[in-house]
This record gives structure tokens, C-alpha cells and sequence, in this order.
């Protein structure tokens, strides 16, 4: 009987331990993929902020959508496509390459090139 | 020398008239969706307590059918406020030349004491309800208040941005109506 009370009471720890350290786990998951995913959208109604450095009513509103489909069990890819359905590529902090999309990518680099050429021809005279 | 400002003055007339003309080619506030209502949405009734009236039930706007407007309100703005007056004299329209329209305010943004407090304030003909879930708005794309959808059997199909008033509500109904996907 006492050994039994014994075995019972480690193993109670032991699994209270396990289950405290999986519950932190799954929140600390959750809370860190919903920063990270709001990080990556814009929000509408703001200027140059995300939707995680947002306090706009409709960025809460959309932490609060990221936070039910995370709890639905939908991933990154398929939370951001749920936005960008309803709000376009525009949505996104990071602008996909394609399209109209690509200048913003390519024209920064062929100001550089411009620039150093017209630096080059004036050191050179 | 007087020929060539009459020309210049003819130049920007027509280059006004053009910019213009855009401007009036169409309803600008009127924005085109098309989206079908494919998942629940549950709106709770906008009220103290149960009661005989017909706001006391919740809805899922995807069950609702056929024609429907939805006005979307919050307590702290302005044009939402002002637009009631024509919201209310066009149910009266409505009752008359499109009795099959159904119209229903819904709160977002906002809490429901301060909702309460405007619907007090303001009386509204028409059922409201509010968006417990604080999800609601980005599912319609909605990026600020006053905005009315239009919806045809559970599909979206057109948006009115801004205050709207009674011939606008009648214009959305005949737009929608005339609607084919």
C-alpha cells in the first residue's frame, strides 16, 4: 500500500511535469505562429504597418481570424492564401515575384547599376 | 495671339471634361464581388433581452436566402449615424416596391454596450445584430464603416462604400436583381 502510494506520487509528478511542459509548448507554438503570420500581412486600413504592429479595429480583427484558423488546424501557406483571396497579393509584406511585382525587385537593382556606371564616367574623367 | 489661348483654354476644357466624364460614367461607390458565403457566419441579435420582436434570434448570413442587404455599422462613426434617416425611409420604399428585400444592420468594430446605447439613440426599422466573433469583417473584405453589401442567394455581389442613402439602396436591389454569374 505505501509502495503503491509511493509509485503513484512520482508518476503523478512525472506527469503533471510532462503535460505543464506540452502545454506551454502549444501555447508558445500558437502565440509565435500567430506573430509570425501577421508579421507577414499588411494591414489595410494602416500605413507601412503589419497586421502584428497594427491596434487598428481591423488588424485585431484579422489576428483574431488567424487565430481561429490556427486553432482550425490550417497552416501558414493556407491562412495567407485566405487573405490573399480576399485582399490580394497586395496583402502581403513580402509582394510575390510575378507580374507587375517584379519591378519592385528589379528596378532598385538597375539604380545601382545606373549609379555606379555614372560614378564610374566621372572618376574615369 | 488670341487663337493660340482660345486654343489652350479648349485644350484644358476638354482635358476637364474628359476627367469629368469618368467621374459620371458610374457608380463609383458601387465596388463589384462576387463571392459566395461558404462558410458560418453567426451573427448574435443586437438586444438586451429575449423578446416578442423579431431581433431576438442569431443568424448565419449563409443561410440566409434570397435577396439581402446588409448595412455595416459601428457606434462611433459619423456617417453611419446620418445614414439611418435614409435606411428607415427606404424600408418604407421597400415595403412597397420590393417587399421580397430583406435589410439588416450588423455592428462590427465596436462593444455591445456602446451598440445598445446607438441603437437607443438612433431607432433603426430593420433587425441588427453583432459580430461576437470579431471576424465577420475580413471575411467581406471590409475595411471601414459605413459599408453595405448586396447579397443574391448567398452570394456576394456588390458593395457600397461610404453613407448610403435610399435611391442608392434602391439602385444596389436593381443591380443585384439584374445580376448573372
Amino acid at each position: 500500500m505505501i509502495y503503491s502510494k509511493v509509485l503513484i506520487k512520482p508518476n503523478l509528478l512525472i506527469t503533471s511535469l510532462i503535460f505543464f511542459f506540452f502545454t506551454i509548448q502549444v501555447t508558445a507554438n500558437d502565440s509565435s505562429n500567430l506573430y509570425e503570420i501577421s508579421n507577414e500581412l499588411m494591414c489595410p486600413v494602416c500605413q507601412g504597418q503589419t497586421v502584428a504592429e497594427s491596434n487598428s479595429k481591423l488588424a485585431i480583427s484579422m489576428r483574431d481570424v488567424i487565430k481561429q484558423k490556427i486553432s482550425e488546424g490550417k497552416n501558414k501557406n493556407e491562412i495567407l492564401n485566405y487573405f490573399t483571396e480576399i485582399y490580394g497579393d497586395n496583402i502581403l509584406a513580402t509582394p510575390p515575384v510575378k507580374g507587375l511585382n517584379i519591378l519592385l525587385y528589379l528596378v532598385p537593382i538597375l539604380f545601382l547599376v545606373i549609379s555606379i556606371f555614372y560614378w564610374y564616367k566621372k572618376v574615369k574623367k | 495671339m488670341t487663337s493660340v489661348v482660345l486654343k489652350k483654354v479648349n485644350f484644358f476644357l476638354l482635358f476637364y471634361l474628359t476627367l469629368s466624364s469618368f467621374a459620371f460614367c458610374g457608380d463609383l461607390n458601387f465596388i463589384k464581388i462576387n463571392k459566395k458565403v461558404n462558410e458560418s457566419l453567426t451573427l448574435k441579435s443586437l438586444s438586451k433581452k429575449m423578446d416578442s420582436t423579431n431581433e431576438s434570434y442569431d443568424i448565419n448570413i449563409k443561410d440566409l436566402k434570397g435577396l439581402i442587404i446588409l448595412n455595416f455599422w459601428a457606434s462611433w462613426c459619423g456617417p453611419c449615424e446620418d445614414e439611418i434617416k435614409d435606411i428607415n425611409e427606404f424600408i418604407d420604399l421597400r415595403n412597397n416596391l420590393h417587399p421580397d428585400v430583406k435589410i439588416y444592420g450588423i455592428n462590427i468594430f465596436d462593444n455591445k454596450k456602446d451598440a445598445l446605447h446607438f441603437k437607443k439613440k438612433n431607432p433603426m426599422n430593420y433587425p441588427n445584430f453583432y459580430d461576437s466573433t470579431n471576424t465577420i469583417p475580413v471575411f467581406f473584405g471590409i475595411s471601414g464603416v459605413p459599408e453595405t453589401y448586396f447579397l443574391k442567394d448567398n452570394v456576394i455581389i456588390y458593395k457600397y462604400v461610404g453613407k448610403i442613402n435610399s435611391d442608392d439602396l434602391l439602385k444596389g436591389i436593381n443591380k443585384a436583381k439584374s445580376f448573372n454569374n
